[in-house]
């Protein structure tokens, strides 16, 4: 498990067998009931209890606008922004042919429905800056309908950064990406 | 490798995420050739500067350490080209290795097959440095170049010689020469198998055998001559010589190439 080693583990376990057996008995019957009960959106993908997620089934949100994320948590830091009114697509990975995930395996034919059946304008393409988040944005830009506006998010200056603390990739891919202001 | 500590210059062929914040790179270095390497603490905003150069296609000095087959990375940075080179013919082609590399769709896809393919087909540990050199000539080509193709089929001839599975490019197994108007047939360990009876029974028959060539493929692959209408069957030829090494599991990257030439 992610942060927790072996020794913290049991001192965990040793603790909830000591202390807290009720509280432990609670704490599994939840996960377990998490483990079985939560699925995955039959639209976006993301993690949820219901058959669509509570940004697929809200009505306020942009069908016509779709970002398309890695991972669950990277819808979670898009809406702590509360800048973002469309909707989502969760990848679950990245295009990664050396380690044998294509097309679909991170979803991309759903991604291409979807897409088609809520007739979006626009996919906003966020994935990481690695070769890999760059395959899958190409290949998400000529799997879609050229009509389609699709953008990837911009990889530049860090706010409140400074130029001489940039490494030199981000600088000048910065360089070669400039606005005109 | 005896001292535990060693500099090379390597590529980063692939990462993969290790527990929590480390990764396991797979790097191609000059001096030692396919080597593991863990890199602990890689994630948030401090180590930043290192993911973004610990990305393929950047060429790097490296500091690793280690006597096990999976070693530490000490340090990295991005490193100009100056390293002496044992390829002849690169000679008055050089400039520096870019720094900056920002590889997109049929680009990527090629650099990506480069990287399986060197994964694949080379023993850990072993030096290649003339597989490194023609590694980096590829890799001018997919950045820059307009002869993609050819530059993989140069790049596959380069590998396959230095791991010594080369078939004799001049003469077939009955050692007569390898005539261009002849039809052939690659024999593992053995080399091209004159293949004419059965040649005139298949086009009797209207069938197309993908494992026949014609000698004048072979002759434009040993020579290096390229051309619009030889490299698709320089390519179909090329992927059953390199069978012998990567075996018949077909290459991840190839899908991605061929979605990206659509
Ligand atoms: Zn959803």
């Amino acid at each position: 498990m992610p942060s927790v080693g072996k020794k913290s583990a049991q001192r965990m376990a040793y603790y909830l067998l000591e202390h807290n057996r009720s509280g432990a008995i609670a704490l599994s019957e939840i996960l377990s009931q998490a483990m079985t009960d939560i699925g995955n959106c039959s639209k976006c993908r993301d993690y949820t209890e219901a058959e669509l997620c509570s940004i697929c089934a809200n009505e306020k949100r942009d069908p016509a606008l779709l970002c398309v994320v890695e991972s669950p948590s990277d819808v979670v830091a898009i809406e702590s922004t509360a800048t973002y009114s469309g909707r989502y697509f969760v990848l679950m990975g990245n295009l990664s042919p050396l380690d044998g995930i294509g097309p679909d395996e991170i979803g991309l034919p759903k991604l291409k429905q979807l897409v088609e059946q809520e007739s979006c304008e626009e996919v906003i393409i966020a994935t990481s800056a690695t070769v890999e988040g760059e395959a899958t944005a190409h290949y998400i830009r000529s799997l879609l309908d050229p009509s389609i506006n699709v953008s990837r998010l911009a990889q530049g200056v860090p706010i409140g950064g400074e130029l001489g603390y940039l490494d030199g990739s981000t600088l000048s891919l910065s360089l070669a990406n400039r606005q005109r202001i | 490798m005896n001292t535990s500590q060693s500099t090379a210059i390597a590529f980063v062929l692939h990462q993969r995420p290790y527990q929590e914040s480390s990764v396991i790179l797979q790097l191609f270095t000059y001096q030692f050739g396919i080597v593991s390497c863990l890199v602990k603490g890689l994630k948030g905003k401090r180590s930043q500067a290192r993911k973004a150069i610990l990305q393929p296609f950047k060429l790097l000095t490296i500091e690793f350490a280690g006597k096990g087959e999976l070693k530490i990375l000490i340090s990295c940075e991005l490193t100009e080209l100056n390293f002496e080179r044992g390829d002849q013919s690169a000679k008055n082609s050089h400039h520096n290795f870019p720094k900056h590399v920002f590889l997109t769709g049929e680009r990527l896809a090629c650099g990506f097959y480069l990287n399986e393919l060197l994964l694949r087909a080379l023993p850990k540990s072993q030096e290649f440095p003339i597989v490194f050199n023609a590694y980096i000539e590829a890799l001018f080509e997919v950045i820059g170049g307009d002869a993609l193709a050819a530059a993989l089929r140069k790049f596959e001839i380069q590998l396959i010689t230095e791991l010594g599975i080369a078939p004799d490019w001049e003469f077939d197994t009955d050692s007569q020469p390898i005539q261009p108007l002849k039809n052939y047939r690659f024999v593992a360990e053995e080399g091209f198998q004159v293949a004419e009876n059965e040649s005139v029974y298949i086009k009797s028959q209207n069938l197309t055998d993908y494992s026949m060539f014609s000698g004048k493929y072979i002759r434009a692959l040993a020579e290096g001559h390229f051309t619009e209408d030889n490299l698709r069957a320089c390519r179909g030829l090329m992927r059953e010589l390199l069978r012998q090494v990567i075996g018949n599991k077909p290459l991840q990257s190839r899908k991605l190439w061929q979605h990206s030439q659509k």
